[in-house]
């Protein structure tokens, strides 16, 4: 009999905790020498404000209802996936892929403070069975953006208990469904804001401005004076919050399941030096450096890449004339996710899950020639030895995308805004193939 | 409507009460400010948000006709103009479960809730109010009036007039208390007019409003589907007058603007708790030796029978018992009760009055307002943790009585006749 038998995927990833991040790589570099993988994920991602519908507990849908709002439209019913959502794991199933990942919704189930509700924690807690039973493994966020608006209206991140507060919500979450879910991310994309300052076009004085009003209008709604939102304002208050946040969040679902894997994913874009002055380490310590700082109990690191960015001195600079153009204008830089695995990987020792990674197409054969270019770069990175736990796509629905409203199409299958009507898209089908695959067959 | 309908047997809740979670009602935030005066908040309710199917078939199981129920318009219409079709579908498929079922949906469109963002323009003080709610009727009855049998527009929208009669219609702690609550509620929303009709003092101009929004609510319901039988319910206690009593103006105020309205509607929805007894410059109390309900009410089910007969007797119109029933802790009295009431609506119908139907309030034990969870006037007893449905003995009583006059051809004729009356 094989020893390998008797060692899973949760084992491998636990001998990891409390190691340093380099005895945690040579740890499981050596089990992974002599034992089998788990199985890779492939997957699709929703997020629960994007997808659900009537989210109205939350701070954003607050800053979508109020004057004056930065956001292009409401999210309204979004895909309904409130009622839907047995469709949506569904279509996971039927697409050939074997994870689905959905966020969890700290305004439903925490809708006033200190008030856990049974029956939203039992509804999610349903959702994660279902995937089971389907033989799908649940990835979880347990916070994809949206903060309950009691929450924001206290001063969001930057009150004083905001870590104890958020630990607490996770703790009633991992208590209800740890057992089933795969694997946790706490935070979704934490470090998008800090992004800002090397963006390389500033948003204009007048965008920004307007964001201050719209959190103002929030905040006098609410009857608050320290509404905030991370997203929607100077993040840097606010980080140090939730980094404390993550760590206790961590504890708290360990405490209750000590063998599921924790993490969040970041937003990172292959980021490349400009020849000569690049500020490139400096941007990644300003951007990373913090959440790396708290991942070292960590059992992976969750890597959200849409693109490459060239960093000059200061900030990002154009791409080259002559790099490859998408029809939006952008660069076509699809191995952009692979480059990005060996930074996060060589950066943290931590395995790395592509937690989140898709292209804005309304075209979908350009996201059918995107997806196997990018899966064949996270091959590749694989091939160099980077322990990658799996690909799950951004997204499995065409949703709400936040400030652009439905706008921008990210997903596999199309939504009809009016009966809901999920329609797989070819690029659905070549995901499909490649999973059902086991890969690209490049390598 | 062709043909000859069925007495309606129903069980009643209302959205707020069982679903749970209500967030965006105004309500919902009257539980929530510190100054509360809310026992406890409705939090979970019932979870009939996800267990409504359960709900239903407890109906058909107890063998009802008719479920009411109610659709919440802060779901509906979470912020103005801005309609969810989601759950519209919801409530579709509430209403379409039912019929499969063969059982008739009552379907309440404002049962004491509106949204957070219609209080805070004032509630039914604000002008446009009609025109508001008018619109949410409408966006309803295109979604559900294919498979609604009758609509109640309004939920005892006379219960804020019952104490205006009195010289002391609210004691002054309670009313300030009220108005605490309410003050708290606006200064959460960024509101300098917050109103919740069921905790106003009923004043003329919003009460002119409100009954303005009915009739525009109704004329909604009979374009989408003239079928649709459209009726309001009112709180109509058996009133007594005791000794030198003021009863003409209570009914002044609290019955007769309704009644007025009710004459041209399909039905008057009738919900009667028992009597009240009116004296000089207020309500006089239970005698000392008077049974009580767990709310602190005199038993007295035969109330019933006199209160439908008064509505009748005012309005002309047939009438639909949209709510009855008790707050028991001990569900023996419940068991009791239901025949009791039972037979004086018999005695009532057996005099010619036209009743359309009855249903007892509540399928479930639920969120009672201001009294949270304290009140138990469920036919079927909640969990509060689980959310396990559990019919009580009451249940099965009520099923019997109801299989009973099901059975009997004297009622069979009785609503022959009652049909003929109500054309």
């Amino acid at each position: 009999m094989s020893e390998g038998g008797f060692i899973d995927r949760r084992s491998v990833l636990s001998l990891g905790v409390g190691a340093t991040a380099a005895a945690a790589l040579s740890a499981s570099a050596q089990i992974q020498r002599f034992r089998p993988r788990p199985p890779f994920l492939w997957g699709a991602a929703t997020a629960g404000h994007q997808v659900e519908g009537n989210n109205i507990a939350a701070d954003i849908w607050l800053l979508e209802q109020v004057t004056p709002s930065v956001f292009a439209e409401p999210s309204g019913d979004a895909c309904d996936s409130l009622h839907r959502w047995r469709e949506d794991v569904a279509l996971v199933k039927t697409l050939g892929l074997n994870c689905y990942r959905f966020s969890v919704e700290w305004p439903r189930i925490e809708p006033a403070k200190g008030q856990f509700s049974r029956a939203w924690l039992d509804h999610y807690r349903a959702m994660v069975d279902h995937c089971r039973d389907l033989g799908l493994a649940p990835v979880v966020t347990f916070n994809h953006f949206t903060t309950p608006r009691w929450f924001a209206a206290a001063g969001g991140w930057e009150q004083r208990d905001a870590a104890e507060l958020f630990a607490r919500y996770c703790d009633h979450v991992a208590r209800a469904m740890a057992a089933g879910i795969s694997h946790a991310l706490t935070f979704n994309e934490p470090n998008l804001a800090l992004g800002g300052k090397w963006a390389e076009h500033s948003p204009p004085p007048a965008f920004l401005a307007k964001m201050a009003a719209n959190v103002a209008a929030a905040a006098k709604a609410s009857g608050s004076d320290r509404f905030s939102v991370l997203n929607a304002g100077d993040p840097t208050p606010m980080i140090p919050g939730i980094t404390a946040a993550h760590v206790a969040a961590r504890a708290a679902i360990k405490a209750v399941r000590g063998d599921l894997p924790v993490g969040l994913s970041l937003a990172i874009p292959d980021n490349v030096a400009v020849d000569g002055d690049s500020g490139i380490e400096r941007k990644r310590s300003e951007i990373y450096g913090p959440f790396f700082a708290v991942m070292d109990k960590d059992d992976f690191v969750g890597v959200q890449t849409y693109g490459r960015a060239f960093v000059g001195r200061d900030r990002d600079v154009a791409p080259p004339a002559d790099a490859p153009k998408r029809p939006n204008g952008k660069e076509w830089f699809p191995a952009a996710i692979g480059n990005v695995l060996r930074y996060v990987h060589k950066a943290t020792g931590k395995p790395v899950l592509v937690s989140g990674l898709g292209t804005d197409a309304d075209d979908d054969t350009e996201r059918a020639r995107f997806i196997p270019e990018a899966i064949a770069s996270v091959e590749a990175a694989t091939a160099d030895g980077v322990p990658v736990l799996g690909y799950i796509h951004w997204s499995l629905l065409d949703n709400f995308e936040w400030l652009s409203g439905y706008g921008p199409k990210f997903g596999l299958v199309a939504v009809d805004r009016t009966t809901f009507k999920r329609t797989p898209k070819p690029s659905a089908k070549v995901l499909g193939r490649i999973a059902r695959a086991g890969g690209t067959g490049r390598g | 409507m062709s043909g000859r309908s069925a007495f309606l047997w129903g069980a009643a809740t209302a959205g707020h009460q069982v679903e749970g979670n209500n967030i965006n009602a105004d309500i919902w935030l009257l539980e929530q400010v510190p100054d509360t005066r809310f026992v406890e908040p409705s939090g979970d309710a019932c979870d009939s948000l996800h267990r409504w199917r359960e709900d239903v078939g407890i109906v058909a199981v107890l063998g009802l006709n008719c479920y009411r129920f109610s659709i919440e318009w802060s779901r509906i219409e979470p912020a103005s103009g801005q309609f969810s079709d989601a759950w519209l579908d919801h409530y579709a498929r509430m209403a379409a479960a039912c019929r499969e079922a063969g059982i008739a949906p009552v379907v309440t469109l404002s049962h004491f809730t509106s949204p957070r963002w219609f209080a805070s323009l004032g509630g039914w003080h604000n002008r446009e109010a009609p025109a508001l709610f008018a619109r949410f009727a409408d966006r309803a009855a295109r979604r559900l009036a294919p498979f609604v049998s009758h609509v109640v527009t309004f939920n005892e929208p006379n219960l804020p007039l019952m104490g205006r009669w009195s010289a002391t219609p609210l004691a002054d702690p309670m009313r300030a208390g009220l108005d605490a609550m309410l003050a708290e509620a606006a200064r959460e929303s960024g509101s300098d007019r917050f109103a919740v009709w069921v905790y106003s003092r009923g004043e003329d101009a919003a009460l002119a409003n409100l009954l303005a929004g009915h009739r525009a609510a109704k004329q909604a319901w009979k374009a989408a589907r003239s079928a649709v039988a459209i009726g309001m319910s009112l709180a109509l206690p058996d009133a007594q007058p005791v000794g030198d009593s003021a009863i003409a103006a209570y009914r002044r105020f609290a019955e007769r603007p309704f009644f007025d309205v009710a004459r041209e509607d399909d039905f008057v929805g009738v919900q009667n708790y028992g009597r009240m007894r009116v004296g000089a410059k207020g309500v006089v109390p239970p005698v000392a030796d008077a049974e009580l309900t767990e709310s602190g009410d005199e038993y007295y089910p035969r109330a019933l029978g006199a209160a439908v007969a008064h509505a009748h007797e005012q309005t002309g119109r047939p009438v639909l018992i949209t709510e009855n029933g008790i707050a028991a802790a001990d569900d023996a009295q419940r068991a009791r009760y239901i025949p009791a009431a039972l037979a004086s609506l018999d005695d009532t119908r057996a005099s010619g009055v036209p009743v359309l139907g009855y249903i007892h309030w509540s399928l479930l034990d639920n969120f009672e307002w201001r009294r949270g969870y304290t009140q138990h006037f469920g036919l079927v007893a909640v969990d509060r943790a689980t959310f396990r449905r559990t019919p009580k003995p009451s249940a099965h009583v009520y099923a019997r009585e109801v299989k009973k006059r099901q059975r009997s051809r004297v009622w069979a004729n009785i609503a022959c006749s009652n049909e003929r009356n109500a054309k």
